[in-house]
């Protein structure tokens, strides 16, 4: 996904802030696959992803005028999904299916091909099931880091973390798929 | 560098975030380590693994519907807030308007004081004659209280206990008015100071009605009813009822500080000073009030009011600062909502 620019970012963040419908407009379109994929990898389920993906957006339209423009609006958007995920996560009821069915029904969809099928959706299936198992906070940095491309500092900024701590939860993550994953390997 | 040491940053290493001199003797390291070497490889064929999973898009029509649900008509807080928003910030302009307006309530009451009498009056202390009396009860023929037709109740507490002592009143509103003469007995003196019993009625509710001074713990807040006690108790004897009146006061304002919140919660937050900074400006901004916040081992405890109209966004905004559990949800949301933060990492 192309990286607006700085200026860019602020023209586009000026325009939220005079409450213009098409800046919101262009906000959803230029990032709901970012916030999406969030709150995908980390609910596991497309309804529930979608729902949390929608109040983040309208999070953010409500609390613009808070957000201050120095950190891009990518980082502020992961902020805010990042937020929701977690606090969903927490609740009770969720606590009961820690991982949706709808990502292992999509991964053994996409990974379909018909040489080597089996193997390479199986390989698919265990990799998913590694990251879904990983604590929360964990499955965080991983997703933020290796499946949406975000340096330390923007994770560390995004969820309010040192980046010392970033880089030390990153690490662990990837030592424990390590293990999960050294069948694959 | 133990085989510990090298392993530890192999993240940093994959992500080229290695600083030179940890560089250099992670490869002399791995030169001499065949383990490690073995160790990295399947590192990075883990993270390449991970990486390897291609990107989730959103469904086709989800740009749409979040549109359409932006385009809804809001509830009636968030344009409410967007308007108090306008009016109260930035901070600067915030602060000195409070403050102005502060002075300015203080400055009507000081005038009101000093152009009536009756108030003046009122207000003067007088040691209590007698400890203990019953309260004088209102004569059958007494009209209404005059406290009961005028006052506007914006206050159930303090308006029971207006009530209850005007009920205790056994001057009629007709007879004090056409008292003119010089006050000559305890009697006359109290009922001189009921004279105009609007006007005080008026004053006194205007003093309790009026915008608040800064946010004061409760017990702080405990002393100024006294005056407004005083100022409604008329009659014999009524330095004891004053008293009782004023110590059930304390009572009540004492019982609403130790009853327990009408929310609790946690918030598990990753840095707890920031979070607290953070949830401090939340209050602010939501015009609650910081009751109290206490600090142990465990994390701080932080216990404010926020009024019923706030508290959805309050929660909405809370929950952006960190996992917000709650511990003991809302039966009832009061006009004056109390809740209990247990900030923790």
């Amino acid at each position: 996904m192309r990286e607006p620019s700085r200026d860019d970012e602020r023209a586009l963040l000026a325009r939220l802030r005079r409450g213009e419908p098409e800046a919101f407009e262009a906000l959803v379109i230029e990032h709901q696959h970012r916030v999406f994929g969030v709150a995908f990898r980390m609910l596991g389920s497309r309804a529930e992803a979608e729902d949390v993906a929608q109040e983040a957006f309208l999070r953010a339209y409500r609390s613009v005028a808070e957000f201050r423009g120095d950190a891009k609006l990518s980082t502020w958007l992961y902020a805010i999904t990042s937020r929701l995920c977690l606090n969903r996560l927490d609740s009770a009821e969720r606590r009961r299916t820690r991982h949706g069915d709808d990502l292992l029904e999509s991964v053994a969809d996409e990974r379909l091909d018909p040489t080597g099928a089996l193997e390479q959706r199986q390989r698919a299936v265990a990799l998913h099931l590694a990251i879904a198992e990983l604590s929360d906070e964990r499955r965080l940095v991983v997703v933020l880091a290796d499946l949406e491309g975000l340096a330390y500092e923007e994770i560390a900024e995004a969820l309010g973390l040192p980046v010392g701590t970033v880089r030390s939860r990153l690490h662990r993550a990837r030592m424990e798929l390590r293990e999960r994953l050294e069948k694959l390997l | 560098m133990t085989c510990h040491d090298a392993r530890e940053r192999f993240s940093e290493l994959v992500d080229e975030r290695l600083a030179a001199p940890d560089r250099a003797a992670v490869d002399a390291h791995l030169v001499e380590c065949a383990a490690c070497r073995a160790e990295l490889d399947a590192f990075r064929a883990t993270v390449a693994l991970v990486r390897s999973v291609g990107p989730s898009r959103a469904p086709a029509t989800f740009a749409e519907r979040v549109i359409a649900a932006a385009r809804q008509p809001q509830p009636m807080r968030a344009p409410r807030r967007r308007l108090i928003d306008r009016l109260l910030f930035p901070l600067p302009v915030k602060l000195p308007l409070q403050a102005a307006a502060v002075m300015l309530v203080g400055v009507g009451v000081a005038y009101l004081f000093q152009h009536t009498p009756e108030l003046q009056q009122a207000t003067r202390i007088e040691p209590p004659t007698v400890a203990e009396q019953p309260a004088v009860p209102a004569t059958p023929s007494a009209p209404a209280p005059v406290g009961e037709r005028l006052a506007p109740e914006p206050r159930a507490a303090d308006t029971r206990e207006r009530d209850q002592l005007a009920a205790r009143t056994d001057v009629p509103e007709q007879k004090a008015k056409s008292e003119a003469e010089a006050p000559t007995s305890s009697v006359d003196a109290h009922r001189k100071e009921t004279a105009s019993p609007r006007e005080a009625d008026a004053a006194a509710k205007k003093d309790a009605g009026a915008a608040p001074p800064p946010p004061m713990p409760a017990a702080v807040q405990a002393p100024r009813p006294q005056i407004e006690l005083r100022q409604q108790a008329p009659g014999v004897g009524s330095s004891a009822p004053r008293v009782q009146a004023t110590g059930e006061l304390m009572r009540r304002s004492i019982a609403k500080t130790a009853a327990p919140p009408d929310v609790s919660g946690t918030l598990t937050v990753s840095s707890r000073a920031t979070a607290e900074a953070a949830l401090r400006e939340l209050i602010a901004r939501h015009r609650g009030r910081l009751l109290d916040s206490t600090v142990d081992t465990g994390g701080t405890t932080i216990e404010l009011l926020i009024t019923r109209a706030a508290f959805t966004a309050f929660v909405a905004d809370l929950e952006t600062l960190g996992r917000w559990r709650v511990d003991r949800p809302a039966t009832s949301v009061p006009d004056e909502v109390r809740i209990t933060v247990r900030v923790s990492e």
